[in-house]
């Protein structure tokens, strides 16, 4: 047999007769090995969850600063929308002067030389301002329009990412759900487990955590055993190592005791 | 719209408006043409053709709207260019005025960014336009008699 197969068996026995140390169903190593999966389930399960909230947390910060978006898009769509009517309303101005300045032309005409002239000179520059004025209003009205357009594009973006992230909030609030019907089914599973093996969870998680030291100093020995350097190494070790074995012996000797007074 | 008074003195020039239509360019002088002026509509009038348009109210007066273009015109708000026929107030529709002051003389007409513009005899226009509905009138009593005579 093995050094590492001895050493598992060691382990073994230790674990069977540890039960009738306390007088209560003390785990085999298997339902250690078991009770070691239950609380990593336990503690993934728990990791999850907090996961969940923060990812819910952090998609309702993201609507809400998307609501705050929409809003002042939507103000900014509503000024567009009265720059337009204001543009308009100046437009309407600019075509009401052009018709005065004509109308001075025509007047300034039917007055005649020299008197009309001044009339006519100055009505033809009033409607070169005119002209010029109102293509300038007709560019920023087209402008505006173009911004208006912009704004609603942006909006209607914007509301969809919203919605999107109401999306996440929901899915988010969902897996959290989720989360916690797996944690209860987990604890489910730990008392039926509790139930059925009769075993004390801390025992088994003590015994399940030996275990998992024990398999990994087998291994590093068994590595060590191989080298052609190894003693000196396993003769270093070897203070550790007393008291290891003295406790096991100990553990086994308590457990042959126990036996003997069980048999007796 | 483009700037008038292009004559190089007044004396030699002819005052007046220059109106663009979907025939081209034309002269409105100045000694029929009051004033432009905005109407809000343009009214159908039963009986009425063309080159009548229909009736427009202009600060606060009826005037007869005759039409400048050859084509369909709007009868929404727009500017018509108000004329004064021995006390009678015609408008004129159907075009876009682009300009007024005074022009150089040519021929009938007036030169305008170095193109003839033809002048529009506003009085002809307006006695062609009660011909027409005259006659118009006459054709459908023509009609009706005939009618009456089949019957």
């Amino acid at each position: 047999m093995k050094r590492r197969e001895r050493w598992i068996d060691v382990l073994r026995k230790t674990a069977e007769k540890a039960p009738r140390l306390a007088r209560t169903p003390q785990p085999s190593l298997d339902e250690a090995t078991l009770w070691g999966a239950h609380d990593r389930a336990v503690e993934s399960v728990k990791q999850t969850a907090e996961s969940a909230e923060r990812v819910a947390a952090n998609a309702a910060r993201h609507r809400t600063a998307l609501d705050g978006g929409v809003e002042r898009l939507r103000s900014l769509g509503g000024r567009a929308a009265d720059a337009a009517a204001g543009f308009a309303r100046v437009q309407e101005a600019f075509d009401r002067l052009g018709l005065v300045a004509l109308n001075a032309g025509l007047e300034g005409a039917k007055i005649g030389d020299p008197a009309g002239r001044a009339l006519v000179l100055v009505a033809d520059e009033l409607r070169a301002y005119v002209q010029r004025g109102g293509d300038a209003a007709k560019e920023l009205s087209a402008t505006i329009a173009e911004v208006s357009a912009e704004c609603s594009k942006a909006q209607a973006q914007v509301e969809q990412e919203r919605a999107a992230a109401g999306q996440i909030a929901d899915e988010a609030a969902r897996a959290h759900a989720s989360v916690q019907a797996v944690d209860r089914a987990v604890e489910e599973i730990g008392e039926r487990l509790r139930r059925v093996t009769g075993s004390d969870p801390e025992v088994a998680r003590a015994l399940h955590e030996a275990s998992s030291h024990a398999r990994g100093l087998l291994t590093a020995l068994s590595t060590l055993s191989s080298r052609t350097q190894a003693a000196p190494a396993l003769a270093a070790l070897r203070p550790m190592m007393e008291p290891l074995a003295k406790l096991l012996r100990d553990i086994d000797g308590a457990a042959g005791g126990d036996d003997a007074e069980g048999d007796g | 719209m483009t700037t008038g008074s292009e004559a190089g003195g007044m004396t030699a020039g002819r005052g007046g408006i220059v109106v663009e239509t979907d025939r081209g360019l034309a002269f409105v002088d100045a000694s029929f043409a009051q004033r432009i002026a905005t109407v809000t509509a343009i009214a159908k009038v039963p009986g009425a053709v063309a080159p009548t348009l229909g009736l427009a109210v202009s600060d606060g007066q009826v005037v007869t709207v005759l039409s400048l273009a050859a084509g369909d015109v709007a009868r929404g708000r727009q500017a018509i260019v108000i004329c004064d026929l021995s006390g009678e107030q015609v408008g004129l529709a159907g075009g876009r005025v682009v300009a007024t002051g005074v022009f150089e003389a040519d021929g009938d007409g007036v030169r305008h960014h170095g193109s003839t513009v033809p002048a529009i005899d506003v009085r002809a226009l307006y006695a062609h336009a009660e011909a027409a509905v005259w006659a118009a009138r006459a054709e459908r009593r023509e009609r009706e008699r005939a009618a009456d005579d089949g019957a």
